[in-house]
């Protein structure tokens, strides 16, 4: 059933972990406090949850065929909004702008265009693109608010950023040898600057105590998972899953400290 | 076998609109949502036939991706309609989202049965206690979301397009599970029952969580 077939037990492990941070968040309901947070945080997990069983089952079912229309896509649009409607919760002064979110907003279209340049699919990848940059800007805007991240640290996530996306664009203009070696150069930013990311909140939610900064820290990890892994294929893209899975229990730590908290 | 599914409606839908003139109240708002609810889904068959006909998809295809995004957003739309234009209270709400539900399960159950003659009781039971249910189950699903987001104070277009879409995949997934023989076919048979079920607790839990 598994054998041959790595993805399937990379789903399989994330719905189990889905279903696990389902029940922890439904646990948290009773407390009555950051309510809204919750709510909107137990959907994102339940359309996340019901999204990676639809491809698992798919999997199953019809191995090695591409779907004609992947009707869970509008479960992963529906995630990112949900996702950054709990953390506005937390944070209502996030929808104030920000000079930063101009960039981001910029990473958040050159991703699109990379997406529609791999697969062709016009509609579902800028749709895609608009609820993530969304989410994005959320991230962003409440990054802001918490100083989570120092000048040097702003400084270096912008210029990861351009470096990806200049070398992701590359790969369509140079040959085999020379777009792989810069294909795998990427996949190599991307995961450190996710295991970056999964560090310093741990650090920060550990360490530091400061609640409210990794919440929005395991926020912004769960993000840059989500863009390693529409941005890897093979191998990448399972350790970016496996990595994409941490964020969510660290989502789940950070609304339970914030919840403990009051 | 070629049915005609306006006739078909037809039929069932005269004597519920000439019984409108005879009820009142609560009654009447369940007929009518019902009446519509069947006549959501056969125009949600037209449009799904025609989305499946342009993407050059089978019909086994169609229902598994086209018709979940189609039935559930129109279904959806229905209620919508109803919450913004006449801000019923909770129960309301809920008694309609249930009817919408149902009228669409009979009639895309009256199509099918047609369709495929009704001799088999156990396929008969079975299709009832699936699509019947599921129709109704993703309908309560709804209402009670929209619900916590009316009392939340949070009805913006992320809660609207959570709460849709995790009805069309849950839908979606019922569609897949049973489109292929096996253990994938008996999970997706029992999937609709089993979120009724918790439905209806969190139904009866809702006030208690909602309280301050």
């Amino acid at each position: 059933m598994f054998s041959g077939h790595p993805e399937r037990i990379i789903n399989l492990v994330m719905a189990c972990a889905f279903f696990f941070v389902l029940l922890q968040a439904i646990k948290l309901l009773h407390s009555k406090k950051h309510f809204l947070t919750i709510v909107f945080f137990v959907f994102a997990i339940s359309c996340g949850l019901l999204s990676t069983l639809y491809w698992g089952v798919y999997e199953f079912l019809r191995p090695e065929t591409r779907m004609p229309f992947a009707a869970n896509e509008l479960c992963e649009w529906a995630l990112f909004l949900l996702y950054a409607s709990s953390l506005r919760a937390v944070f209502p002064k996030s929808a104030s702008f920000e000079k930063k979110i101009i960039p981001v907003a910029l990473f958040a279209a050159a991703n699109v265009v990379l997406w529609i340049a791999w697969s062709g699919e016009w509609v579902q990848d800028i749709l895609t693109g608009l609820s993530m940059g969304w989410f994005l800007c959320v991230i962003t805007s409440c990054l802001c608010l918490t100083c989570a991240l120092s000048t040097a640290e702003w400084v270096g996530a912008g210029t990861v950023s351009f470096l990806l996306i200049l070398g992701q664009s590359l790969t369509f203009f140079t040959p085999e040898p020379v777009s792989g070696a810069l294909d795998k150069g990427c996949s190599t930013l991307l995961l450190v600057a996710m295991l970056w990311l999964i560090l310093k909140t741990v650090w920060t939610l550990k360490k530091e105590k400061q609640v409210q900064k990794g919440l929005s820290l395991s926020y912004a990890a769960f993000a840059w998972g989500a863009v390693f892994m529409y941005m890897s294929g093979g191998t990448a893209y399972m350790i970016a899953s496996m990595l994409t899975v941490s964020c969510y229990f660290l989502m789940l730590w950070a609304i339970k400290e914030e919840v403990a908290e009051g | 076998m070629t049915i005609f599914a306006e006739n078909i409606f037809l039929c069932i839908a005269v004597p519920m609109v000439v019984s409108l003139f005879f009820t009142r109240g609560d009654v009447r708002r369940y007929v009518a949502a019902f009446f519509l609810g069947m006549g959501v889904c056969l125009v949600a068959a037209y449009v799904g036939g025609f989305l499946g006909m342009v993407a050059n998809l089978e019909a086994n295809d169609t229902s598994i991706f086209i018709s979940p995004v189609v039935e559930e957003a129109m279904k959806f739309l229905t209620l919508l309609f109803f919450m913004v234009l006449f801000s019923p209270e909770d129960q309301v709400l809920t008694m309609l989202a249930v009817s919408i539900g149902t009228g669409f399960a009979t009639f895309e159950n009256s199509c099918h049965i047609l369709t495929t003659g009704a001799g088999s009781l156990p396929y008969i039971l079975i299709r009832g206690f699936s699509v019947g249910i599921m129709h109704v189950a993703s309908m309560l699903a709804l209402a009670i979301w929209l619900i916590v987001a009316k009392r939340l104070k949070a009805f913006t277009f992320s809660a609207v397009i959570g709460g849709l879409s995790l009805a069309m995949i849950f839908h979606a997934l019922y569609n897949l599970l049973v489109s292929e023989p096996g253990i994938t076919m008996q999970i997706g048979y029992l999937m609709p029952s089993l979120a009724a079920a918790l439905l209806y607790f969190l139904h009866r839990k809702l006030p208690s969580l909602l309280e301050d």
